[in-house]
């Protein structure tokens, strides 16, 4: 691992237990990580110490997981990811629609944990400079010509597939839900996760070297799909 | 609608032209009391005849004739003004004691008499029977409306038997066999045949409801369909006994059938949803239960996942001291997860309940000391102070069970309460019981959730800042205090001033000596 980021990490988890091993082991990775235990605690935390990634456990005592993303969201747009023992779709699509970044399920290792992390930073510092090109190992996409090239081969893209994948290469490494998706393709005229699927699938057929084994875009059962980044 | 469909039945019982059931009204008091009427009324035509003309003496007779007719019924009306007639001939009209008709002047006045005399009798009569018998469709209105009222009441099936029973077969000399259909199998819910018949009489009830209508075997019986909003539910089957009398009309019968098919069908539908809110309870529960059980293993998992994949990718870079602190975090979550494995099988075994005939008597000391051992490494900073009667208090409970109860009173006394404060076990005797109490200094518990702590999966969730538990604990402690006849609740704040007292008491096991 090298070139690896300093992040100030802003852990919120009510479980001292898990609270106890992360901190260690993020440091050690070289994160300066600071925590917390209850949710205001949290949101007063995310304004005084400015961190670049939030960790949010969903299932506080004091306050609703969606309530206290929305008040972090009032005043800052950092990254949060939420960490959940729940695993239910709804409640991770209501997060996400509440302005959380992504979700990882508890329990989780720590080195996915932490892929996670850099995407989102990765994502959230990208969008500020306004990103004209995608490059991972595989995948080049140039998002003012519209074209895209797999392993240097260029792929013709209908105009739809090529939405929904750049709606997916701006979150990279992150869950986009299917409402999100629909937006991008279909202007929210359609609600209807049937199409979706539809483009998705097509999109594995250009795409992906085994579409029944996705490895690039991947989904999130429920949720939405996600563009799997392997760093350059 | 049971009571109106009833009335309207009842409408139709009036007695059909020709009816000749007033000719059996004649029997010994009746005929004793006409009798005795008769002779006043002979007597008075005798004496009246002194005054002036026999008409008045006519007239006396006409109206004792009368009276027998509105006292004791038209047949000895009818009697009795012939009889009038041939007294009134021989003794009273001139010549006395001589059947004599001399001439029209003597015949008109005699016709005239016994048409009276008999019309006015049997006019009587007919109204008193008029009014018999309206009395008797008033009585049986007002026993339908009592017998109604108590169908209205019935809440299963299994009340029907009682209330056939009450509509009284035997009075309307009917046998009744009631089938309703459940789980496409005919259910026998009432008979009040001693021996039915079973195969052929369930067939009749297959055939009337797979009609729609009534029908009849040949044998006396028929089958009427009960039909409902979704159909035919059932079957009631009727019998006319054996009698020179019949009483239940057919239109009886109709409201009969009415009244047990409306009953029975409400009786179905409230069985049908008493069921459904018990399988929806159940259902409730164990979403609640897989809702406990994913978060509460995995929190523990997660430490021990994020642990150990800690360990493997960044072993290296990580410090000895880090490493074991990991190490020790696995141990600890081990243990946690064995613990509400422990909590999770303990619930099930209160659930297949407990034989309380067969647990030893044991001494509530040795189930404070296991329990208190097993909380010491989880006090953090927090001390215990125990104030305990001496002399041994024995009850009988199982000890493994007794010694978890007071070590998830522990527990939540921990988790709840702030470092450094002290968390007191006392155990006192009082007259009969032994009591047992844990009292902490920690944040307490609202007076609305006082009893619902004790629910399963209930937890207290505002200020939390604690690891919390997973809402069993207190649940099971009930439980099974409960189940070996003790008593538990809690008290918030406690009598010391602050935090939570959970206060069990337990019967003492009687020592013989």
């Amino acid at each position: 691992m090298s070139l690896v980021r300093r992040l100030r990490v802003l852990l919120v988890d009510d479980e001292p237990a898990l609270t106890d091993v992360l901190e260690p082991v993020l440091s050690s990775a070289g994160h300066q990580v600071s925590c917390a235990s209850t949710a205001s605690d949290g949101i007063k935390s995310a304004a005084s110490l400015n961190p670049d990634v939030i960790l949010l456990d969903l299932g506080l005592p004091d306050m609703d997981g969606k309530q206290s993303i929305a008040q972090i969201r009032t005043s800052s747009s950092v990254p949060i990811i939420v960490i959940s023992a729940r695993h239910q779709e709804a409640e991770k699509i209501a997060a996400l629609d509440a302005g959380a970044d992504d979700y990882v399920n508890k329990p989780f290792e720590i080195g996915e944990l932490m892929a996670r992390m850099r995407a989102a930073v990765r994502r959230h510092e990208t969008t500020s400079r306004h990103l004209s090109r995608f490059k991972s190992r595989e995948l080049e996409i140039d998002f003012g010509a519209r074209t895209v090239r797999l392993l240097g081969q260029e792929v013709k893209l209908s105009p739809k597939e090529f939405d929904l994948l750049a709606t997916l290469a701006n979150q990279a490494g992150q869950v986009v839900t299917h409402k999100r998706l629909l937006n991008a393709g279909w202007g929210g005229a359609s609600q209807d996760t049937q199409y979706l699927r539809t483009y998705m699938a097509l999109l594995r057929q250009k795409l992906e070297e085994d579409p029944s084994e996705p490895r690039l875009i991947v989904t999130e059962p429920g949720v939405g799909y996600r563009l799997k980044v392997n760093d350059v | 609608m049971t009571t109106p469909t009833a009335l309207r039945h009842l409408a139709t019982l009036r007695p059909r032209w020709p009816d000749w059931t007033w000719l059996h009204d004649i029997d010994a008091p009746r005929l004793a009391a006409t009798a005795v009427l008769f002779a006043l009324a002979t007597a008075a035509s005798f004496l009246a005849q002194d005054f002036e003309k026999p008409v008045t003496a006519a007239l006396v007779y006409v109206l004792g004739v009368t009276l027998i007719g509105a006292t004791q019924g038209p047949m000895l009306a009818l009697i009795s003004a012939l009889l009038a007639a041939a007294i009134y001939n021989f003794a009273i009209a001139e010549p006395a004691f001589v059947f004599r008709f001399a001439g029209l002047d003597d015949f008109v006045p005699l016709v005239a008499f016994s048409i009276c005399a008999l019309t006015s009798g049997v006019l009587a009569g007919r109204l008193k029977s008029k009014a018999q018998q309206s009395q008797r469709s008033a009585e049986e209105l007002l026993s339908l409306l009592e017998i109604s009222k108590a169908f209205q009441r019935a809440v299963t099936p299994s009340d029907l038997p009682d209330l056939i029973a009450l509509f009284e077969p035997s009075k309307h000399n009917i046998e009744v066999v009631l089938y309703a259909r459940q789980n496409d199998e005919m259910e026998l819910i009432a008979s009040t045949v001693h021996e039915p018949t079973e195969p052929a009489l369930r067939e009749l009830a297959h055939e009337t409801m797979r009609r729609r209508a009534p029908v009849g075997d040949g044998g006396g019986w028929t089958a009427y369909p009960l039909i409902g909003a979704e159909g035919a539910f059932g079957a009631l089957l009727v019998r006319l006994r054996d009698h020179p009398q019949p009483r239940a009309t057919r239109a009886a019968i109709d409201a009969f059938v009415n009244m047990v098919g409306l009953t029975l069908e409400r009786c179905l539908l409230h069985e049908r949803l008493a069921t459904s809110r018990a399988i929806e309870r159940s259902e409730a529960f164990k979403t609640t239960l897989l809702s406990s059980v994913s978060h509460d293993m995995r929190t523990p998992l997660t430490t021990i996942s994020a642990s150990v994949s800690g360990l493997i990718d960044y072993g290296d870079s990580l410090s000895r001291d880090t490493q074991l602190q990991l190490l020790g975090a696995i141990r600890e979550q081990c243990d946690r997860l064995n613990r509400y494995t422990a909590n999770l099988l303990n619930l099930s075994r209160l659930q297949s309940g407990i034989d309380v005939g067969r647990l030893p008597v044991i001494d509530l000391i040795d189930v404070i000391g296991g329990a208190t051992n097993a909380i010491r490494p989880r006090l953090g900073t927090r001390t215990i102070h125990k104030a305990l009667e001496i002399n041994s208090l024995l009850v009988k409970a199982d000890p493994i069970l007794l010694e978890q109860v007071l070590l998830n009173i522990l527990e939540n006394a921990v988790a709840y309460s702030p470092d450094g404060s002290a968390i007191k076990i006392r155990l006192t005797r009082e007259p009969g019981h032994a009591r047992l109490e844990v009292v902490d200094q920690g944040i307490g518990i609202p007076p609305a959730e006082l009893e619902r702590v004790f629910e399963r999966f209930h937890r207290v969730e505002q200020h939390r800042g604690q690891t919390a538990g997973s809402g069993l604990g207190l649940a099971i402690a009930k439980g099974f205090v409960e189940a070996i006849g003790g008593t538990i609740h809690a008290q918030s704040p406690s009598k010391d001033g602050a935090g939570t007292a959970i206060i069990i008491r337990l019967k003492l096991a009687e020592t013989h000596p």
